[in-house]
């Protein structure tokens, strides 16, 4: 049979005499866990290549395609080639001849050579694992499993070397199956022929789709490795790279591939299938639960139908309820929970129904069917769940209508539910209608708050920046500062310290703040420095003489401290306190 | 001051009880399978001014019940836009488009367009505003410490790198939800059959005829005849009264 490629380009007219196709194969011999590589190299026309056949490719698997392009200038002459590459598995042992291939250029028909490719058969693992730092397998656990049974997938990376990139992982194509992760990595040491591998283990479930002959294709995983002989360097002192003179041991890149697995899937047994099977593989239990055994005629009862076991859990379908003439039956929701037990997929699935009776009296919830493929006993078994007893109360009214659409023709419903879901119980959290968040006041206010703190944060920056920087400014911002804490000090000492103290405080909380205010040395000051300063701010005749004279006074009482009356400093404190007031209100400057 | 507030405070919870009392009444007329007493008890509680996923989701139900296929949508869309990860809306938002007459399909969407309503439609637009407002918080306080402490280095630029790409990430995301659920003027077509117009008269001709329950989004409304564009991106007058806004 002949291997169609697909069309590769669009066309050209070479002259045909320049055109020539040549076949090369990687390996002349290979084992059948080996994958070969075939080179078609077509030379003197570049692009708009047509579809070129292949006989001799029925034995072998095609993994992967690429096409790549060439062009060389050898004395002048400008030579141009094509190269397709394929990857080919072999399926079995034996010599196979591959080729001629054939390309039809114009009007003119080109062969290729013939390749011969001998094909052993593969070695056990242990022996070839011998060889090899890396390789890769794949293992199922059973070959021919039924329809929906689960197979678990095994792909094992072996690696007695350093890797040197992360390895690239490429896993199986599995078609025909529906694919569940048991455990994504597991990490563990193993020897095989004296030799320590460390293994990667990733393991799937599958659960075939359809009978017949399918296949879990290949894994791939591509990686840069250190090699044994690198290795070996590492412990050879001469393989320094002093001694190297330049040569790089950067390692190599190792494309690993497991082979593909075929499989045959056994098809359910057509004996004895019950009617109402819907296609549920594995073992199962089946009961149902009610919330509520006494109700009103028009409320609700909640049944929950729990399926629990081994096998594919997800794909389970609603149990049948047959035709209740006493309830409105309403779907309600389906949660499930996939669970793992050694190795074998598992879990429950659960099914609500709202039951509404639609009349008095004592009712029946009728038990439901649930029919299943055991694989492990090759037959089909049916359990059910218990009857359930409802005491409905009241009368009901109105009528009810199952379906109240009709879906269009041609449409289809496409999903298990016969009508709506149930109506919500709790109003949940009412909100003004047409709340739309962004125009919530509260919401805006939080949003402006960044803006506003970032704001704050450079005015407090700058304010710290020119206070380190400028003196004049540090000293003004901390005059008032600096003047309230001598007058506080003065009031302190009013009482318990000696006349001298108090008053000298006075003065330099009056003298402090106006030389700081005017970034001048306080020491240097005299009492008409601040005059000048109090008048130059505004102040009047009075008001400068009442500081004066408080000055003045404070200035005699440092040197006269015994004939100042109590009274006299009360007063002192009093008449320093209204004048600072007074200042600081001014703007001296 | 204090006086409207005392009043807010002992009218807020009173008006609260009326409109779940008239929620717990339209579910008993529900359950008793008076659709339309439901619908009223339903919607004088919404005339409260209030609104929830689940008042809305229980009229859609009751439209839907009442064979009012067009209405039904319209109230699980507008429950769906307040929750939009209910799996009863949105199960039920699915059964009754199924019932829809005419299916509007067949242009591609925007990729960019697409990617976005992929990412923003499990959260509603007060889920994403929060999470873009903590975003900038974040940034914010990132910013306020670098001014502040006049840090530098690879853990302030790298905080400050992070929070701005979410921060810019979020915002996106909300004004594209917002754009998409609240400024586009969409509508839902509650009547059935509904003549499609070139024109925004009696006279014009008709293009095609909608079914109720078709989405569309109002591009102009002149004379009693609204400009709708249709999921297909066809377009044409339709009745104003024909359709209803979302």
């Amino acid at each position: 049979m002949a291997f169609v490629f697909g069309a590769l380009g669009l066309c050209a007219s070479p002259r045909a005499q320049d055109v020539s196709l040549e076949m090369t194969i990687s390996a002349s011999q290979v084992t059948l866990d080996e994958i070969v590589e075939l080179v078609i190299t077509v030379k003197g026309v570049q692009k708009n290549l047509p579809t070129p056949n292949i006989t001799g490719l029925d034995d072998f698997t095609i993994s992967s395609q690429g096409q790549s392009q060439n062009v060389s200038i050898v004395n002048g002459v400008v030579e141009k080639s094509v190269m397709l590459t394929f990857e080919l598995t072999p399926k079995k042992a034996g010599t196979f001849r591959i080729g001629p291939s054939q390309m039809t250029i114009g009007s003119a028909v080109y062969h290729s050579n013939v390749v011969t490719l001998t094909v052993g058969a593969a070695p056990p693992p242990a022996a070839s694992s011998q060889a090899k730092d890396l390789f890769l397998e794949a293992v199922i656990d059973k070959k021919n499993p039924y329809v929906g049974e689960q197979v678990t997938l095994r792909v094992r990376f072996f690696r007695a070397v350093n890797l040197l990139s992360q390895p690239e992982y490429t896993p199986p194509k599995t078609t025909d199956f529906w694919s569940e992760t048991i455990e994504a990595q597991r990490n563990y040491y193993e020897n095989l022929s004296g030799r320590r591998y460390l293994v990667t283990e990733i393991t799937t479930a599958l659960f075939p789709t359809r009978p017949g002959e399918v296949e879990i294709g290949q894994t791939a995983l591509e990686v840069m490795a250190q090699t044994s002989t690198q290795q070996r360097k590492k412990r050879d002192p001469f393989s320094d790279p002093f001694f190297n003179f330049g040569g790089l041991s950067r390692g190599e890149t190792v494309r690993l591939r497991s082979r593909p697995i075929q499989l045959t899937v056994r098809a359910l047994p057509t004996e004895k299938k019950p009617s109402d099977f819907s296609g549920a593989v594995g073992q199962y239990s089946f009961e149902a639960t009610c919330d509520k055994r006494t109700v009103e005629v028009n409320s609700p009862v909640s049944v929950s139908l729990v399926i629990e076991g081994r096998g594919n859990v997800k794909t389970l379908p609603s149990p049948a309820l047959p035709e209740l003439p006493d309830f409105r039956v309403y779907a309600g929701s389906t949660s499930e929970k996939m669970s793992t037990q050694d190795g074998r997929i598992g879990g429950h699935k659960i099914f609500e129904q709202v039951f509404i009776p639609r009349r008095e009296g004592q009712l029946e919830i009728p038990s439901s069917r649930f029919v299943y493929f055991d694989p492990a006993k090759s037959q089909y078994i049916t359990v059910a769940t218990k009857p359930i007893s409802i005491t409905a109360s009241g009368s009901g009214q109105g009528s009810f209508a199952e379906s109240p659409f009709t879906p269009p023709s041609g449409a289809a419903i496409g999903s298990d539910m016969r009508t709506i879901r149930y109506i919500k119980k709790n109003p949940g959290r009412l909100r003004p209608t047409a709340y739309v968040i962004l125009l919530d006041p509260l919401f805006i206010a939080l949003n402006v708050f960044p803006a506003l703190a970032i704001l704050g944060a450079v005015v407090i920056r700058r304010r710290r920046d020119r206070l380190g920087s400028d003196l004049a400014y540090a000293r003004a911002r901390g005059a008032a500062r600096q003047a309230k804490k001598r007058l506080s000090t003065a009031a302190k000492v009013a009482h318990t310290s000696t006349a001298d103290q108090f008053f000298g405080e006075i003065r330099l909380a009056v003298f402090s703040y106006v030389a700081d205010k005017r970034n001048i040395s306080q020491h240097g000051m005299t009492l008409d420095d601040v005059c000048l300063a109090l008048a130059q701010a505004g102040f009047t005749e009075s008001e400068i003489e009442a500081c004066r004279a408080l000055v003045s006074k404070a200035e005699y009482a440092r040197y006269a401290a015994g004939v100042i009356a109590q009274t006299e400093i009360d007063q002192a404190l009093r008449d320093a306190e209204a004048l600072l007031v007074h200042i600081m209100e001014a703007n001296i400057v | 001051m204090i006086g409207v507030t005392a009043t807010f405070c002992l009218v807020a919870p009173a008006r609260a009880e009326l409109e779940t009392d008239a929620f717990t009444r339209g579910n008993a007329h529900y359950d008793s399978l008076r659709y339309d007493s439901a619908i009223a008890a339903y919607e004088s509680a919404m005339r409260e001014g209030a609104e929830s996923s689940a008042l809305y989701y229980n009229v859609g139900n009751a439209y839907f019940e009442k064979r009012d296929l067009g209405r039904a949508i319209l109230y699980y869309l507008r429950a769906q836009r307040i929750d939009p990860g209910d799996p009863d809306i949105r199960d039920n938002l699915a059964f009754a488009r199924r019932f829809v007459k005419l299916q509007m399909t067949g242009v591609e969407l925007n990729p960019v367009t697409d990617a976005l309503r992929a990412v923003t439609t499990p959260w509603s637009l007060t889920a994403w505003a929060w999470l873009a407002s903590a975003c900038l918080l974040a940034l914010g306080g990132v910013i306020v410490w670098r001014i502040l402490l006049r840090r530098g280095g690879f853990l302030i630029h790298t905080l400050f790198g992070v929070t701005s790409a979410l921060a810019v990430v979020a915002v996106t995301l909300v004004t594209f939800k917002y754009r998409v659920e609240f400024a586009a003027p969409r509508a839902v077509v509650v009547l059935d059959d509904i003549p499609v117009r070139a024109r925004p008269a009696e006279s014009a001709a008709v293009e095609f005829r909608a079914a109720a329950g078709l989405e569309v989004e109002i591009l102009e409304e002149s004379a009693g005849f609204a400009l709708a564009l249709f999921e297909n991106k066809r377009r044409g007058w339709t009745p104003a009264d024909a359709i209803e806004r979302l």
